[in-house]
């Protein structure tokens, strides 16, 4: 008596309505995870404050620039007190040299009338941080028509 | 290609100020500039202490933001021609490919903000101490 073993392809199968073994739709495999997930474990993207708001630094907003500066000696701030990213962090020292050079900004101070803006970041000669509403300090000041007369 | 001029004027009077504008303007076309708009930013106190080219030391500078478009080298046409200008106290010119530039990040790289350059400082650079045995 023969015993015979019916094999069925994968087109048998399928004609039976039975599972075909084949991997769905965009996938090679079907024991292996989906190619198109997520990665569940990766890290969000971290970004400075210029950023993660996509602020536009401009050398004329010497406002937007001054938050980046010593209110005492007029010296660009480092990038471990600014917490600016690298390449940031360069870019806001070229743009303040160049505002002291075309005369929108001084070279040895802060002005009067800035020091009042919010700051970005915890001040070394101040005390605890101070919460900056981000919105608030990163609304730049365009080069309009206001008089910037005597802060006093 | 296009620029922007800062220039900043002597404020005595309105006339003078006027006098000033046109004849730096006329600066500039004579140094082959095709002049596209001059913004007024007002009479602003200088933030620094500016020495007029000629004159005394002014406090106080109207402030103008000139367009043009000129061929490249206008700064050095223009600088003999500043020099002995009665009216001007700043005229610096910038080029406009400044705005071209863009964030690293925007363009896909991956920004390094938050990560360590050299996660390994310590065991690189540590300092060995004690006494050398020589």
């Amino acid at each position: 008596m023969l015993r015979c073993r019916l094999v069925l392809t994968a087109v048998g199968r399928g004609k039976l309505g039975l599972s075909t073994g084949a991997a769905p739709a965009g996938q090679t495999d079907p024991d292996m995870p989906l190619a198109d997930m997520p990665d569940p474990y990766k890290k969000p993207i971290k970004k400075c404050v210029l950023c993660r708001q996509d602020v536009p630094l401009d050398y004329k907003n010497a406002r937007l620039l001054s938050q980046f500066v010593s209110p005492y000696t007029g010296r660009i701030y480092g990038r471990h007190i600014t917490g600016l990213c690298q390449p940031m962090q360069e870019r806001v020292a070229e743009l303040v040299k160049k505002s002291q050079k075309f005369g929108y900004m001084s070279q040895n101070i802060k002005e009067t009338f800035f020091l009042s803006d919010p700051a970005l970041f915890r001040n070394p000669l101040s005390g605890p941080s101070v919460a900056a509403p981000a919105s608030k300090s990163s609304k730049p000041s365009t080069s309009s028509t206001e008089s910037e007369k005597d802060g006093n | 290609p296009g620029f922007e001029q800062t220039l900043i004027l002597k404020c005595a009077s309105r006339a003078d100020v006027a006098a000033g504008l046109r004849s730096n303007l006329g600066h500039l076309l004579r140094c082959g500039a095709v002049i596209r708009s001059v913004d007024n930013l007002g009479e602003r106190r200088l933030p620094l202490n500016m020495r007029a080219p000629v004159g005394d030391k002014p406090l106080v500078g109207h402030y103008f933001l000139v367009h043009f478009e000129s061929p490249p080298g206008v700064k050095d046409r223009l600088r003999p021609l500043q020099r002995l200008d009665p009216f001007m106290i700043r005229g610096h010119v910038c080029d406009k490919t400044e705005a071209d530039w863009v964030r690293p990040c925007s363009t896909g790289e991956q920004c390094k903000f938050g990560e360590k350059d050299k996660p390994n400082f310590e065991q690189a650079y540590a300092v060995k101490r004690g006494y050398r045995h020589y």
